[in-house]
């Protein structure tokens, strides 16, 4: 038997979109001599996947990431190469695959918007053909794993976007799935909302084995969630190791923004660089691999001299991730057998 | 287990339609409004050319045609098609398309679900307008049965265009210009405004073979008359139609879900 639930090799997506001049003549000429490019979302891209992994599948928008989560759960056809997803291959074998595998898009919702979670739930343990008993004591676990009991019974409309985001991944959990794909599952959300959906996603990756495939924009998801990390890039994959060595050479620094009542022209903390600076709020980079020190550091400094409105920390934006790992080519390598393109170049078309 | 996930889906959207009570009314309210405007203008029309019927048919005739075309027609509402458009078009489709069901079943189901409260509330309300405008029906045990059996044929044939129409979307993104066509086809040839009995010989020779008469005309016309030889003719029509449809829905959606493109996340 084969221990890889996922493998996918030379796997290539293109995709033809109309294109119109500017203007009301534009769009005459449009109508009458239609005009296609051709644009090739994932060019190539070749991994496999081991039972149980947590794998952050990272890039830029428009890098190919969603188009290669719905090529892996059956929802776009790949235009060639191949995948097997849990045994199946994935566009021909959609329903049976679909027992298999849990999907959350975080910008979309498969919760009955009008009801609340719990009708959906039943409809999926209907729809997935789950026992009466099994559903009742999943449900329970789950419920009691996501805090989801005091708005089981509200309509998803009246729900806060952590909520709903909850109640999302519950309804994608309820037929046991071995991998859930989750796009973007923290989008939009809170602090203290993505910290508790990151805990619940690892603890049943642990508790059950469930292998985790996350796409997201923020550096802390990767982080926290994933073990290992993909790099895509304009349809390629780039990067394909560990997430440590990713973060250790990718995410070097982070950016401490700060409001302050008074004047910032009396600041004088020398941790860190100042990268912007206006009457009462400035802006500092700090090296990563230092971040706990100097941040306590730049902090009590603050406090000390300053009164503070507003304080915010940012990890560097995945583009800006990206634009390093250009800008460090000849430095890039994988921390196993996994990789990859390792050629820096080239950009040939633009998903 | 297997085929009961469906009736799920239908139960799903029966309570999800019963949320909407207010609309449900709003909606029954304006079914009661046409009736209205049906019988003081169907009625004006008898006494200007002074007739008693037209073609056999009374005034009290051609209301209670209109109280279950009106009735039958409004059920289905939200409309398959701009379902479907809208999974398309906002990529909800993600979704359905990836479950253990099948997506048109699903939507079948989907669709008499939503009917079953609609219908309710709105036969009640038109009926309750048509009995205060005209009096009661005179509805036999065959009228009732032939029309009970074209009803639940026009709501099959009323899905399966709808779905059609809706899976054009794969391809053209916006199809609000076949569902025009499709709802003013209803309205013009499915005896929503003017019962085919009306129309002149020549007209209603030719719309008897589309399928719009097909549909919620033909069980409006039986349950008000009973005709043998009509209740053969419109159920040949809909199982004609019926298979057209469910062809052309099984082949867009099998073309059209292998050339699904999804922009962006």
């Amino acid at each position: 038997m084969n221990a890889r639930i996922i493998e996918v090799r030379d796997l290539r997506k293109r995709f033809r979109a109309k294109q119109k001049q500017a203007g009301l003549r534009g769009s005459f000429t449009a109508l009458v001599r239609p005009e296609f490019r051709e644009i090739e979302a994932v060019s190539g891209i070749s991994f496999d996947v081991n039972p149980g992994e947590r794998i952050a599948f990272i890039g830029p928008n428009g890098a190919g990431k969603s188009t290669t989560i719905k090529m892996l759960t059956g929802i776009l056809t790949p235009t060639s190469g191949s995948i097997r997803c849990a045994g199946y291959d994935p566009s021909r074998e959609r329903k049976k695959l679909a027992h298999s595998i849990g999907t959350v898009f975080g910008q979309k919702s498969q919760l009955w918007y009008h009801l609340p979670a719990v009708d959906t739930y039943e409809l999926f343990a209907k729809i997935y053909e789950i026992p009466r008993v099994q559903y009742r004591e999943r449900l329970g676990y789950l419920v009691e794993a996501f805090e989801i009991a005091p708005f089981l019974a509200t309509p998803v409309r009246k729900l806060s976007l952590g909520e709903r985001m909850r109640c999302e991944i519950v309804a994608s959990l309820l037929h046991r799935p071995s991998i859930l794909f989750l796009d973007e599952p923290t989008i939009g959300l809170d602090v203290v909302a993505k910290l508790g959906i990151r805990e619940v996603i690892r603890e049943l990756n642990e508790r059950e084995g469930v292998t985790i495939f996350l796409t997201s924009h923020d550096a802390g998801d990767i982080e926290s969630l994933a073990e290992r990390t993909m790099v895509v890039n304009h349809g390629r994959l780039m990067f394909d190791g560990a997430t440590e060595a990713f973060r250790a050479q990718f995410i070097s620094t982070k950016t401490v923004e700060l409001h302050l009542e008074e004047d910032t022209h009396a600041f004088a903390c020398r941790v860190g660089t100042v990268t912007q600076k206006s009457k009462h709020s400035i802006t500092i980079e700090l090296a990563a691999d230092a971040k706990s020190e100097a941040i306590e550091e730049l902090l009590s400094y603050t406090v000390e001299h300053f009164t503070v409105r507003d304080i915010n920390i940012f990890e560097p934006p995945m583009e800006e991730i990206i634009r390093r790992m250009y800008a460090q080519v000849p430095k890039w390598h994988t921390t196993n057998d996994r990789s990859v393109d390792t050629t820096p170049e080239p950009i040939p078309l633009i998903s | 287990m297997r085929y009961s996930k469906y009736l799920s889906v239908a139960k799903i959207n029966v309570t999800e339609r019963l949320h909407h009570s207010s609309n449900l009314a709003g909606r029954a309210l304006v079914v009661m409004v046409r009736i209205w405007i049906f019988t003081t203008l169907y009625t004006a029309t008898y006494r200007t050319i002074h007739a008693t019927t037209i073609h056999g048919i009374d005034v009290a005739g051609i209301v209670w045609m209109l109280v279950f075309a009106q009735s039958f027609r409004q059920s289905g509402w939200p409309n398959t098609a701009a379902i479907i458009e809208t999974e398309v078009k906002s990529g909800t489709l993600a979704y359905s398309i990836n479950r253990p069901y099948s997506y048109l079943l699903f939507h079948f189901w989907s669709y008499f679900g939503r009917v079953g409260p609609n219908l309710l509330i709105n036969i009640g309300s038109a009926a309750l307008a048509g009995i205060i405008f005209v009096g009661w029906p005179s509805i036999s045990l065959a009228s009732a049965g032939a029309g009970l059996v074209l009803l639940a044929m026009s709501f099959v044939l009323d899905f399966f265009c709808a779905c059609a129409i809706g899976l054009l979307a794969f391809w053209t993104e916006d199809t609000s210009a076949f569902q025009w066509l499709y709802f003013k086809g209803q309205l013009i040839f499915g005896g929503l405004v003017l019962p085919l009995a009306l129309f002149p010989d020549a007209l209603r020779r030719v719309a008897e073979w589309l399928p719009f008469p097909a549909m919620f005309y033909s069980p409006a016309r039986l349950l008000v008359s009973y005709d043998g030889a009509l209740f053969k003719w419109f159920l040949l029509m809909q199982v004609a139609w019926t298979s057209v449809a469910i062809l052309m829905a099984v082949f867009l959606f099998r073309r059209g879900v292998r050339n699904v493109e999804m922009n962006g996340g």
